[in-house]
């Protein structure tokens, strides 16, 4: 790369970080104000170092906890789950850096090389996605230390496997970006694809991670009565630095060879994509005949947000959390054992309300819509303040619009496992209800979170999605359903110690107390014209 | 019809207005000449309700806005400096949207909106959508959609950018036509002759400072020199000594504020 090239790279790679880390912008934004120096690097190294304490601290501690040296297979499977988590989670953000950006309409007009563009999008993409690939290397880590190496070895290993892997995923993710941007009438159904790979990628997600677990729980059976140590591919090349070696090379040849040639293959023709893209959009596009009538605002409001819905990776995106729910359950309904059903069963008085709350939880962690809603509008947003629309009416709408969005697979999901278990049709009705009281006020804060943290210049939906960070929603959702879990093993004890009508007076005193939280905060944000 | 009363506007650290007093009278064009960044923008979205200034008070029908805030806004018809807005929604939706808004009936919206549709040239747009449109047809979209209601005050920020002559020309004469109705104009500029043409009164913002309040002729007085000199003189960063001995006039001229 030339030096200009170089230059210009940096820049670009330092742009992009900027608009990935909007919580960094936020900060930076605040100490103009108090016309305090700012420094960007300093905020994001900050937000990323954080991210990975989190990622690290969280897996380090569940990674421990396992008995590799019994079950050595466990990496195998680990391993592989994650990496079909991070390509899941990966997709949709390479593909809005990408191909939805609105930067490169500015960029293409500059004397900058295509390829330069497109690496500064490469490097920022794997930069901030690696951070969501580090519990592979947690899992590397504890795995070295269980077959006794030392912990040198650990580490260093740990991390080259890490990266070797790392780059594979990175290969994976172009691989189908390439197949997506040269299929033939991919566009025309570009939402479509998107929503099918994404909900597929899932499906196989959690069918892999359910049929591994089982595997292992076998194996792991196997290898203490038997005393057999399965391994596989992984956790066998792992054993030794000559496997180890091996694993490397092979990573580096296959992940980054191919990343190699894709990148040559994509480089190129960046630009003309983009156009075949955005071309195929607007003739897609079919203009219906409009009639002048009249209509309540509330109804046209709702018509405006049902228009992002038809950005493809946004609806994706924004159901992503409850189609995760629904298949969890699913999954848990075609794989439980008579023995596990009769449990869930037994205590559905109690489970089935659980569940509903975990659904409108798990729903919400951050990067669900009610935490962007608002920011969505963009330059809208102060328009709208111009109108004579109520801000009250505005908000309000709003909220309904982001809590029916969380209604649509979790209600569904809570009335289907009802059903399922036998539960009474007033457990099912009080189940429902949950989902709908709690929804409200839940995304109504998330609502005030995103009036106070206004983010209208963003670059695309990725942008507002991570508003709340990359990490701490992945790491919010995974200890609800940990928390979902256990709350589900220990029914039979509480309601040993507590009544049912105890705990769902519990349950109303918590709710009651959101809603009252919520309430004033959101006639805060009513009053505030913020 | 506006009254600003003592507005101070503060980004964190940064005064963008400082101690504005201003009242805009029915029945006048009023145009707000300044730098980029001189605080023109801030004043109008104040006066819209985009913004709380920090400081300060505004009346509209002599109406504090903050305690009646929809009233003022029902009396409001805005034009913002960038139409990258609702680009989902047709034209037509659009235009439907807005009339709902201000209560408009149909088929007072449908004689509006073909009647400013044949003015902006946009009749056979109706049905696109507006992501669809270039820079000026987006910025005539808007332009309908302010005028559908047409309510008592028309605040619009840089109105001209982007429009093709005809579409500028059709709408200066709105603007003359409106407020020969005993209605107000409120818009931003960084025209000049535009401004000299169509504003009954200027007000020109230095750095957040209103420093000239008044009539084209007042600004001119009994200077020789264009008013564009004039002007640059006023907003430049030179010392008051110096633009006294360059223009003795100019005291003066300070002072009507």
């Amino acid at each position: 790369m030339k030096e200009k090239e170089k230059k210009l790279f940096k820049w670009l790679f330092g742009i992009n970080l900027i608009y990935a880390y909007p919580m960094a912008n936020g900060k930076a934004k605040k100490k103009i104000e108090k016309n305090k120096k700012v420094d960007f690097k300093k905020n994001i190294r900050n937000l990323y170092f954080f991210s990975i304490f989190i990622v690290l601290g969280t897996y380090g501690i569940l990674m421990s906890l396992l008995d590799f040296n019994n079950a050595p297979i466990l990496l195998d499977s680990f391993v592989l789950a994650f990496i079909l988590m991070s390509i899941m989670q990966n997709f949709v953000y390479f593909f809005n850096v990408f191909y939805e950006s609105k930067d490169v309409d500015y960029l293409k007009v500059l004397p900058i090389r295509e390829r330069t563009v497109f690496l500064s999008k490469l490097a920022t993409v794997s930069f901030v996605s690696l951070q969501l690939s580090l519990p592979i290397a947690a899992m590397m880590f504890f795995y070295f230390l269980d077959m006794e190496k030392s912990i040198a070895f650990a580490i260093v290993f740990a991390i080259l496997d890490f990266l070797g892997i790392f780059i594979v995923i990175i290969a994976i993710n172009l691989i189908i970006m390439l197949a997506l941007a040269k299929a033939n009438g991919f566009y025309r159904i570009k939402g479509v694809v998107t929503t099918a790979i994404t909900i597929v990628a899932m499906v196989i997600n959690i069918v892999c991670i359910v049929a591994l677990q089982m595997e292992m729980q076998n194996q792991m059976i196997s290898s203490f009565f038997k005393g057999e140590k399965a391994t596989f591919i992984l956790s066998d090349l792992s054993l030794s630095v000559a496997g180890q070696i091996y694993l490397l090379g092979g990573l580096v040849v296959v992940g980054g060879g191919t990343s190699y040639i894709i990148y040559r293959l994509m480089s190129d023709g960046f630009y003309n994509t983009i156009s075949s893209i955005n071309t195929a959009e607007s003739k897609n596009r079919k203009a219906k005949s409009v009639k002048i009538k009249k209509n309540s605002i509330n109804k046209t409001l709702t018509r405006f947000n049902i228009g992002y819905l038809k950005d493809s990776t946004l609806a994706t995106q924004v159901l992503v959390q409850e189609i995760l729910f629904l298949f969890m359950i699913v999954v848990i309904l075609f794989t439980m054992d008579d023995q596990a059903k009769l449990y869930l069963s037994y205590y559905s008085d109690l489970i089935l309300p659980f569940i509903a709350i975990m659904g409108v939880l798990i729903g919400n962690t951050g990067n669900n819509i009610a935490a962007f809603i608002v920011s969505l509008d963009g330059d809208t947003y102060n328009f709208i303040k111009s109108l004579p629309i109520s801000r009250k009416k505005y908000i309000l709408n709003k909220i309904g619009f982001a809590s029916v969005i969380q209604y649509v697979l979790v209600i569904p999901a809570v009335i289907g496992l009802g059903i399922f278990l036998g539960a009474s049709t007033l457990n099912i009705i009080v189940s429902t209800l949950l989902v709908i009281v709690l929804g409200v006020p839940v995304a109504a804060l998330w609502i005030v979170y995103d009036v106070h943290h206004l983010l209208l210049e963003w670059n695309n939906v990725t942008d507002l999605m991570t508003k709340v960070g990359k990490v701490i929603p992945v790491i919010i959702m995974i200890f609800l359903m940990m928390s979902m879990g256990i709350g589900i093993g220990f029914a039979g004890m509480i309601t040993e110690y507590i009544p049912i009508y105890g705990i769902y007076m519990i349950l109303a005193a918590v709710i009651l107390l959101v809603w009252i939280v919520a309430l004033k905060n959101i006639k805060n944000v009513i009053k505030s014209n913020v | 019809m506006i009254k600003l009363q003592n507005i101070a506007h503060d980004y964190g650290n940064k005064k963008a207005l400082n101690n504005v007093n201003l009242e805009i009278k029915e029945g006048e064009i009023f145009g707000l000449i300044g730098h980029n960044g001189a605080g023109k923008s801030t004043t109008i979205k104040g006066i819209v309700s985009i913004i709380d200034h920090t400081e300060g008070n505004i009346f509209i029908d002599g109406k504090n806005i903050k305690e009646f805030r929809d009233e003022c806004k029902n009396k409001i018809a805005y034009v913002p400096d960038s139409p990258d807005m609702f680009l989902r929604l047709q034209a037509m939706t659009y235009w439907n949207f807005i009339s709902d808004v201000y209560g408009i009936s149909e088929e007072d919206r449908e004689k509006r909106i073909n009647e400013l549709c044949d003015i902006f040239s946009m009749s056979d747009v109706k049905e696109m959508f507006i992501e669809e449109f270039s820079h000026g047809m987006r910025q005539k979209t808007f332009l309908i959609g302010a005028l559908i209601p047409n309510p008592k005050i028309w605040i619009l920020d840089e109105p001209m950018t982007g429009l093709d002559p005809q579409a500028a020309f059709n709408l200066k004469e709105l603007m003359k036509k409106h407020v020969s109705e005993g209605n107000t104009v409120l818009f931003s500029t960084h025209v000049l002759e535009v401004a000299e043409k169509l504003c009954d009164r200027i007000g020109i913002l230095k750095k957040g400072e209103l420093i000239f309040v008044g009539t084209m002729e007042e600004l001119r007085g009994d200077s020789t020199r264009n008013l564009e000199e004039i002007y640059l003189e006023m907003v430049s960063d030179k010392s008051d000594t110096e633009k006294s001995l360059e223009d003795p006039n100019l005291e003066k001229k300070e002072n009507v504020r």
